[in-house]
């Protein structure tokens, strides 16, 4: 009955497909109806009557003070654009070491740094909350991109490792005959291949960052460091919601990191499934 | 399955360098490589692990000059704290029904996701709730679980299922439908690495019990989930990360309200709104106490080498 096997697979692929896009739809749909659409009974599955209103006032520039959605994006992009940066240079640099190199505790080091993926980020958080406030530095980028970096900094230099690893190392054996010095190798030889490890990295550490929470809602004191995830739980708890302009604000948040995901998601399943199967 | 990063799996070490070779190692180079790292890990992360670990066993309020030994008075006091048992409770619910919840979502998309066309974008389209953020996902799901001109009383009435505005996030399914929400974000992963241990089942083994006369049933029972089982061990530790840390959907969608409040929560509660770092830390240790220790019993029950 390979017909009726057909028809439910077809089914199923509706259900799979409806679960992961539909709560996203409908974020989109109401994003674009207006207010007396959103209340009609039955309810509308389309936007009906359509406005772009929603969005407009929310990106309205007259309304870019201290709590503006440009301020929020502006922030997360600087966090989560800073973290991926470093993310990146620390992780090639300490997964091309791991991978090429046998030194005095090359070993138990690699260990350590994994073995910190299993604390969880609120074992660490109060005392790192206790000592920015003493240095003063509540409010402030730094610490809010620092933990963003130490999050992930053990899945980054695991997947440069072993993509390192598995280059061969004639690589760069013909470089080092003819003289390159080792910053030389890694620069010119190893990085120009290293591409999709660091295309993984950065995306999967992005995503990260520009999903953060519990570290801005610590560390941020105003509006000045909040990123969009705040500007979202704010908006989404007040006494009285404006259900158009959350929703907007929902789908402009989620828009890049969407993008991202259907882009590159070649390099994010191949970092993701690095990190998982260690 | 992991396109463009290569093939040859992580596993593989680097070949041991040899004789003559050995000497062109730098010998300073790799500590000055690796430093930034060192760093970051250390100060960062097990230096704050000690002090989080001392601050517990310290009276530690925010209001007061000094910090005086108390032993375990601080996780003693946690403990007997109904509020933290509530917390406690909660997230041991949310633990069950999340990794219920991911397994019994990301298995069977998994299976559909072997044979399904367009898989490449399949896959992309699948990732997608993995990527929103946790507080933008609390948002989504409020849209959908608001009493009026939500979407799930809308659809209820529109089928004459229901004809009055459900409050879903009150009582008894104020819980259930938060865990929802997690549950909508942890799928993907657990997809993808179920797929991943889907691939690497060698077909010539579902062939032979094919040939052999088994149903698919059987072969699914027999072969296919003993061999998986190292997939699944993955997916629930994963889920079982997620399910102890969630907070960000929480707070959006029920704020500090008790039915629904989790450990983080709870924690976080005790350092901002009692500035208690003493309860705070205890209530962190707690925590990574159990988060680590539903890792290893997981891996240690399901998680069985397999031999092909």
């Amino acid at each position: 009955m390979p017909s009726i096997r057909t028809a439910g697979r077809a089914l199923f692929g509706l259900f799979v497909l409806t679960w992961s896009l539909g709560p996203i739809y409908w974020a989109v749909n109401v994003s674009l109806t207006t207010p007396v659409g959103l209340q009609a009974v039955p309810l509308h599955l389309t936007p009906d009557p359509f406005t772009l209103a929603h969005y407009t006032r929310l990106l309205d520039p007259a309304n870019s003070g201290a709590n503006s959605f440009y301020l929020a994006l502006g922030n997360s992009v600087i966090e989560a654009g800073v973290a991926t940066a470093c993310i990146v240079f620390v992780s090639l640099l300490g997964g091309y070491a791991f991978a090429r190199w046998k030194f005095v505790g090359s070993r138990s080091m690699f260990l350590v740094i994994m073995a910190t993926l299993s604390i969880p980020l609120l074992a660490v958080l109060i005392p790192l909350y206790r000592w920015t406030a003493e240095l003063g530095l509540l409010d402030s980028y730094p610490p809010i991109i620092l933990l963003a970096i130490v999050a992930n900094l053990p899945l980054g230099l695991w997947i440069v490792r072993s993509f390192v690893a598995s280059l061969p190392q004639e690589i760069e054996a013909a470089a080092r005959l003819d003289g390159a010095n080792e910053p030389r190798i890694l620069w010119s030889i190893i990085l120009p291949l290293l591409g999709p490890a660091i295309v993984a990295v950065a995306i999967i550490t992005f995503l990260t960052a520009w999903s953060a929470f519990l570290v801005p809602l610590f560390f941020s004191q105003s509006p000045a460091t909040r990123p969009l995830t705040i500007f979202i739980a704010n908006l989404a708890t007040k006494e009285v919601r404006d259900l158009g302009l959350e929703a907007a604000a929902a789908c402009l948040s989620m828009a890049a990191p969407i993008v991202l995901v259907v882009a590159l998601h070649r390099y994010l399943t191949s970092g993701l499934l690095r990190g998982a199967f260690k | 399955m992991p396109a463009g990063a290569g093939t040859d799996r992580p596993q593989a070490p680097p070949s041991r360098r040899i004789g003559r070779r050995r000497s062109l190692q730098p010998r300073v180079l790799p500590y000055v490589f690796v430093s930034a790292s060192l760093l970051i890990v250390v100060v960062l992360n097990l230096v704050p692990l000690a002090f989080t670990i001392l601050d517990s066993v310290q009276n530690n309020s925010f209001l007061q000059p000094t910090h005086p030994f108390v032993g375990l008075k601080n996780y003693v006091g946690v403990l007997t704290d109904p509020d933290f048992q509530n917390a406690f409770r909660n997230t041991m619910e949310y633990l069950v029904l999340i990794v219920v919840g991911v397994i019994g979502l990301g298995l069977p998309f998994a299976l559909w996701l072997q044979g399904v066309k367009h898989r490449g974008l399949m896959i992309a389209l699948l990732m997608i709730p993995w990527a929103v953020p946790g507080t933008v996902n609390g948002e989504l799901w409020s849209l959908i679980f608001k009493p009026t001109n939500g979407l799930l009383n809308g659809v209820l009435q529109m089928l004459h299922i229901t004809t009055t505005d459900v409050i879903w996030l009150q009582g008894s399914t104020a819980l259930p439908l938060t865990a929802v929400t997690l549950i909508w974000q942890v799928v993907p992963f657990a997809t993808l690495i179920l797929l991943a241990g889907l691939e690497y089942i060698p077909t010539e083994l579902l062939e032979a019990a094919r040939v052999d006369g088994a149903g698919s049933v059987t072969t699914f029972r027999r072969i296919t989930l003993p061999l998986l089982r190292p997939a699944i061990a993955i997916s629930i530790v994963q889920a079982s990360i997620s399910a102890l840390a969630i907070f960000d959907q929480i707070y959006v969608l029920n704020g500090n309200s008790a039915r629904t409040i989790s450990l983080v929560q709870q924690m976080y509660l005790y350092t901002f709104r009692n500035l208690d770092f003493g309860f705070g830390v205890s209530a962190a240790m707690i925590a990574t106490v159990v988060s680590v220790g539903v890792s290893l019993a997981v891996l240690a029950v399901v998680y069985r080498e397999v031999e092909y």
